[in-house]
């Protein structure tokens, strides 16, 4: 990933499109692949990456060049990623994929690459049953592997909410491996 | 570890694949609108407009004013001037140059004013 030095941002935020176009290569991959596990749809995980890339240059003149430039991204993309899953009806399975699901659990491969319709049957799944808070939470926790000072940081949720998110994310996810045979 | 800690850390290290990157960048950088400045920074932005603009006006000001105050002594008519501080005062000698015979009326003039005025005051 190209490194994102305060020369760049300094430029970006003064209305560079060639420093922007930097920022975009190094950080839409990120965006990509958390909008695509939150949202659990390839489209709309694009046109996230579109959202999320146009705020953060409309707003770069507010940013904090003593912040974390991956996490103000983050930060953006989380709220918009949000916004959309409240908008959208609850997640509902298919039964290939549930199906999918079943034996992608059964096999211990671990090097075992997905593509991505496999992929997302196999997040659709496993986060059916979660709320938007929840599914966030447990995103960033498990799948973004970030801690849980940055997820505070990031969402705006305290610790203690996080902790209680991720406490039924996890009791949901359980009792859902549990109708796999899973317990 | 569990089932779920074990899918969960398969799922993480699994990334989507983004099929034409540059496509997609290409298309974040042709839809970039205007960018929008904080509220704080646009009323600094203003507070150094009018500043500035104050300031250079002050400038202005000031140099019309120091240029007039330069320029009058030049139009003071020194020979007609002279004429009558001579006629008033024969203190001043005729071989003084006309700026220092100027200069030297304006000092017997103070102190002449300063002795009258301390008269007056004592009622001498």
């Amino acid at each position: 990933m190209t490194i994102i030095n305060n020369d760049i941002i300094e430029r970006c935020r003064c209305g560079d499109h060639a420093a922007f176009r930097t920022v975009v290569q190094a950080y839409q991959p990120m965006v990509f692949t958390l909008a695509f596990r939150l949202l659990c749809d390839e489209d709309d995980a694009k046109d996230m990456v579109q959202e999320t890339m146009i705020r953060v240059w409309v707003s770069f003149a507010s940013f904090n060049p003593r912040q974390s430039l991956r996490n103000w991204i983050y930060t953006i993309a989380i709220r918009l990623c949000y916004d959309r899953l409240k908008q959208k009806a609850p997640l509902e399975t298919l039964p290939d994929e549930e199906e999918f699901f079943g034996l992608y659990i059964a096999d211990n491969d671990t090097e075992m690459e997905l593509e991505n319709h496999e992929l997302l049957a196999v997040i659709r799944t496993l986060v059916s049953r979660l709320s938007p808070r929840q599914r966030i939470v447990f995103t960033l926790v498990h799948l973004e592997n970030l801690g849980t000072e940055e997820v505070a940081q990031i969402t705006g949720m305290d610790a203690t909410k996080i902790k209680s998110n991720l406490y039924v994310a996890r009791k949901t996810i359980r009792e859902q491996l549990k109708q796999f045979g899973y317990g | 570890m569990d089932k779920m800690d074990e899918t969960t850390r398969r799922l993480a290290a699994q990334q989507p694949t983004l099929s034409d990157p540059d496509a997609l960048t290409d298309s974040i950088m042709a839809h970039l609108p205007m960018q929008t400045r904080p509220r704080g920074q646009q009323f600094m932005r203003a507070v150094r407009w009018v500043s500035s603009v104050a300031a250079v006006g002050l400038l202005v000001l000031f140099v019309s004013q120091s240029h007039d105050l330069i320029q009058r002594p030049d139009d003071v008519d020194y020979g007609q001037t002279l004429h009558q501080l001579r006629s008033e005062d024969t203190q001043l000698s005729d071989d003084l140059p006309p700026r220092e015979a100027l200069r030297k009326y304006v000092e017997l003039k103070r102190s002449r004013t300063n002795i009258s005025d301390i008269k007056r005051h004592f009622s001498l």
